[in-house]
C-alpha cells in the first residue's frame, strides 16, 4: 500500500497527542513538571567606583538571599541564578550592563541597582526591552512612573525627610538651619529642594546652603566654614554615605559643636557611625528598616548576615536582601520564569512579606512599596527612637 | 570668616602643592606624565591607616613608612613599566597610557583591601587641640600639615638646587644624552626621581587623610587633574611655579564658595588653566625653550 495513511491511525495519533497536551496543561498549577527551571536574574550593582561602598554590601546580602531562596526550596525545584554585573557607579555603564543582561544573558528579570542616577538612566532601558525590573536601593522620586515593567522595593526618601523635619521643628523649636548637599547626584539635588521647602514651611531660616561638587570630594572645610558662620541649630547633610562621616567630623571642627545633623537613610549605616565616632551623637535620620526590628524575617536575616560576614548589616544590605526575597515571592506568584508572567505577577501580587517596617508586610501601590518610616537618633553611640511623638 | 577661609585655602593649596611637586618632578625630569601618582597617594594613606589602626604604630613611624612605601611603589613602576617602555622607544603617549593602566591596577588593589569602605585614622592619632582666637579656628593637625608642607617644599627646593642628586636630576631633565656623556648614571637617577616623586605623593596622601578624616580608595582621583592644572599654571619643571599655582588653585576654590559660586569651583580651576594655556602657555615660572634649526 502506498500514499495514504490509515484514517484509524490518524485518529489515534490525534487522540494521543491531544491527551498529552491536555495532561501537561492541566498538570501542576504553577510549574511544568517536565524540567526544573533555572531562572536567570540580572543583578546590576555599583561594585566599583564611588558608590561601591554601598554596592558591595548589597551584593553580599543578595548572595545570601539567593542562597536562602534556593536552599529552602521556596520555588520548588526551580533555582534563581543571579548574574551580577558592575555598573562602575556611572550611568553609561549602567545602561550598558542592563542591555547586556537582557539581550545577551537573557535574564527573566532584573533586581538591583545601587545609585539613583543610574536607576534613572537604566530602568527606562528595562522598560523599553520589556523586562521586569525591581529596583532595590534608589530613592529618587519618579522611578515608579517609568512604566509597567519597573517597580521599586524602596520608597523615595523625600517624604521621610520632610516628616523628620516637621517632627524635629515641632519638638525642638528649631529656628535656623544649614544645608550641605552633593550637587551631582539627583537624590541630593532633589532633597536639597525638599529640605529647603520643609524648613521654610516650618518658619526655619536657612543660614546657608552649600554644594559639594562631587562624590569624590573629602574637603568640606570651605562649605562648612561658610555654614558655621550662620550658627545653625540643624545641619542637613545630604551627601553620599562615604562622605557623611568626614563631613560630621569637619562640621564639629568648624565650631558646630551642638548643631543637630539631619540626614536621610544613608545615615543608618554602621560605617557612617564608625567613621564619625562621637561626632554623630544626636544626629537624626529616617529609615524604613532597623537591625533590632523584631519581625521574624529580620531577626533571621540579621543572624544569618552576622554569621556569614562577621559584621552587622546596614540599610544597603537590607535593601538588597529584601529585594531578592520580594522578587522570589513575585516569581512564585508568576509560576514561571517568563518575563511577561513576572510582570503580570508584579501587578497583581498583593501583600508580600518584607523585613522593612513594623508589620513585616508590604504591597505595591503606584509600583512602589508602601512603607512607614522610623525616625532614629544616635544617643551614647546607639541608635534609638528620635521623637517622643 | 574671611580669615578662616584664607587659612582653609592655604591648607587646601598646600596639599595640592605636595601632590603636584611629585607629579612635576617626573614630568619635568623624564617627560613622563605619571597618572598613577593619584593611586600612590591613596595607597600610602592606606598604609599609614593600617599601620596605625591595626598594628598600633605611632603616627611618626607610620608616616615615615607610608612615605617610603609611596617611593618604592613608584620605583617599582619605573622598573617594571616605564624603563622597559622607554628602552623600546616608547613615546610620551605610551607612557601616559601605561600609567593610566598602572593607576587602575593600584586603585583596584586599594579597593580590594579596603572593601570600598571609607576609613579614617583613629581618633587621637594626632592630639585634638584647637586654638580659637579672633574668630579663627586652627587645629594642631592643620598646623602640622602646614609645617610639614613648608619643610617639604623647602627640602625639595634645596635637594634640586644644592645637592649632587638635584643637579643630576636637572641635567637629565635638560638632556638625558648629555647626562650620559657627563657620566651621570641616568638609570639610577631616574629611579631616584621616581622615588622622591612617589614619596612626595605618599606624604600628601597621608596628610590629606589625617586632615580630612577620610581614607578612601578613590581619594587620589580629584588630585591628578588639579595637580596637572598646577603644573600647567605654574610652569613645567618649576618648583616655585607649582607651589604658587597650587596655592592659587586652593584659594580660588575656597573663595568661590565664599562668593556663592561654590558649585562652579571646578569651572574656576580649569578656567584658570585654559586662560594660562591661551595667554601664557609656559605658565607663571616656565621658561621659553630655544629650538635650534
Amino acid at each position: 500500500m502506498t500514499g495514504s495513511i490509515s484514517p484509524v491511525y490518524r485518529a489515534l495519533k490525534l487522540f494521543f497527542t491531544s491527551a498529552l497536551v491536555s495532561a501537561s496543561l492541566t498538570g501542576l498549577p504553577n510549574w511544568s513538571t517536565a524540567i526544573a527551571e533555572d531562572i536567570k536574574i540580572g543583578v546590576p550593582l555599583s561594585l566599583t567606583g564611588p558608590i561601591a561602598f554601598a554596592g558591595t554590601k548589597m551584593k553580599d546580602a543578595m548572595e545570601l538571599a539567593f542562597d536562602e531562596v534556593n536552599k529552602s526550596g521556596y520555588l520548588g525545584s526551580n533555582k534563581l541564578i543571579p548574574i551580577f554585573a558592575d555598573d562602575r557607579s556611572n550611568q553609561p555603564q549602567g545602561i550598558s550592563v542592563t542591555q547586556q543582561l537582557i539581550l545577551r544573558d537573557r535574564v527573566s528579570a532584573i533586581v538591583g541597582y545601587t545609585a539613583s542616577n543610574i536607576c534613572q538612566a537604566s530602568l527606562p532601558v528595562a522598560q523599553e526591552l520589556k523586562t521586569p525590573a525591581l529596583q532595590a536601593d534608589c530613592v529618587v522620586p519618579g522611578l515608579n512612573k517609568i512604566g509597567n515593567y519597573v517597580y521599586s522595593a524602596v520608597r523615595p526618601s523625600d517624604a521621610f525627610v520632610e516628616m523628620a523635619i516637621d517632627k524635629l521643628v515641632a519638638e525642638r523649636k528649631i529656628k535656623t538651619a544649614g544645608i550641605i548637599f552633593q550637587r551631582d547626584n539627583p537624590v541630593f539635588v532633589n532633597l536639597q529642594a525638599v529640605v529647603t521647602k520643609a524648613f521654610e514651611k516650618n518658619g526655619v531660616k536657612i543660614v546657608a546652603s552649600e554644594p559639594v561638587t562631587s562624590g569624590g570630594d573629602s574637603d568640606f572645610s570651605a562649605q562648612l566654614t561658610s555654614i558655621a558662620s550662620g550658627k545653625p541649630e540643624v545641619l542637613a547633610i545630604l551627601l553620599i554615605g562615604g562622605q557623611v562621616g568626614p563631613a560630621m567630623i569637619q562640621a564639629r571642627q568648624t565650631g558646630m559643636k551642638d548643631t543637630i545633623f539631619l540626614g536621610e537613610q544613608n545615615f543608618d549605616s554602621v560605617e557612617v557611625r564608625r567613621v564619625a565616632g562621637p561626632n554623630a551623637e544626636g544626629s537624626i535620620f529616617p529609615s524604613h528598616w532597623f537591625a533590632a526590628s523584631t519581625i521574624p524575617g529580620n531577626i533571621k536575616y540579621v543572624k544569618e548576615y552576622q554569621a556569614r560576614f562577621n559584621r552587622d548589616p546596614d540599610t544597603f544590605s537590607a535593601n538588597g536582601y529584601n529585594a531578592v526575597w520580594m522578587m522570589a515571592q513575585i516569581i512564585k506568584k508568576a509560576g514561571s520564569g517568563e518575563r511577561e508572567a513576572i510582570r503580570a505577577a508584579m501587578e497583581s501580587i498583593g501583600e508580600m512579606d518584607t523585613i522593612f517596617g513594623s508589620a513585616g508586610k508590604t504591597s505595591f501601590k503606584d509600583r512602589q512599596v508602601t512603607l512607614t518610616p522610623f525616625f532614629f537618633t544616635v544617643k551614647d553611640g546607639k541608635v534609638v527612637s528620635a521623637f517622643t511623638r | 570668616m574671611l580669615l578662616q577661609q584664607l587659612i582653609n585655602g592655604i591648607l587646601t593649596g598646600s596639599v595640592y602643592a605636595l601632590f603636584a611637586l611629585g607629579f612635576n618632578l617626573v614630568l619635568g625630569a623624564l617627560n613622563i606624565l605619571n597618572v598613577a601618582q593619584g593611586a600612590i597617594f591613596t595607597l600610602s594613606a592606606f598604609v599609614a591607616y593600617y599601620l596605625i589602626s591595626v598594628y598600633h604604630l605611632a603616627f611618626p613611624f607610620a608616616f615615615l613608612v607610608a612615605v617610603l612605601v609611596g617611593g618604592l611603589i613608584n620605583v617599582a613602576l619605573e622598573v617594571l613599566i616605564f624603563r622597559p617602555l622607554r628602552t623600546r622607544g616608547g613615546t610620551s603617549m605610551s607612557t601616559l597610557v601605561a600609567s593610566i593602566g598602572a593607576s587602575m591596577i593600584l586603585i583596584s588593589i586599594a579597593q580590594l583591601i579596603s572593601g570600598a569602605q571609607v576609613e579614617r585614622f583613629p581618633f587621637g592619632t594626632i592630639p585634638d587641640i584647637q586654638w580659637n582666637n579672633f574668630d579663627i579656628r586652627i587645629s594642631f593637625t592643620q598646623v602640622l600639615v602646614l609645617s610639614v608642607t613648608v619643610l617639604t617644599m623647602a627640602g625639595t627646593y634645596v635637594m634640586l638646587n644644592k645637592t649632587r642628586l638635584g643637579k643630576a636630576i636637572r641635567t637629565i631633565a635638560f638632556s638625558e644624552r648629555i647626562g650620559l656623556m657627563l657620566g651621570i648614571p641616568t638609570i639610577s637617577i631616574a629611579r631616584w626621581t621616581f622615588f622622591v616623586s612617589g614619596a612626595l605623593g605618599g606624604l600628601a596622601g597621608v596628610l590629606l587623610g589625617i586632615m580630612y578624616n577620610s581614607v578612601y580608595f578613590l581619594m587620589g582621583e580629584p588630585y591628578v587633574l588639579k595637580g596637572f592644572a598646577a603644573i600647567v599654571i605654574g610652569g613645567f619643571g618649576s618648583v616655585t611655579g607649582v607651589i604658587v599655582a597650587s596655592m592659587m588653585i586652593g584659594l580660588a576654590e575656597v573663595f568661590s564658595t565664599v562668593m556663592g559660586i561654590g558649585k562652579f569651583k571646578d569651572v574656576v580651576t580649569f578656567g584658570m588653566l585654559f586662560l594660562f594655556l591661551l595667554l601664557r602657555p609656559n605658565g607663571l615660572f616656565g621658561r621659553d625653550e630655544e629650538v635650534r634649526p
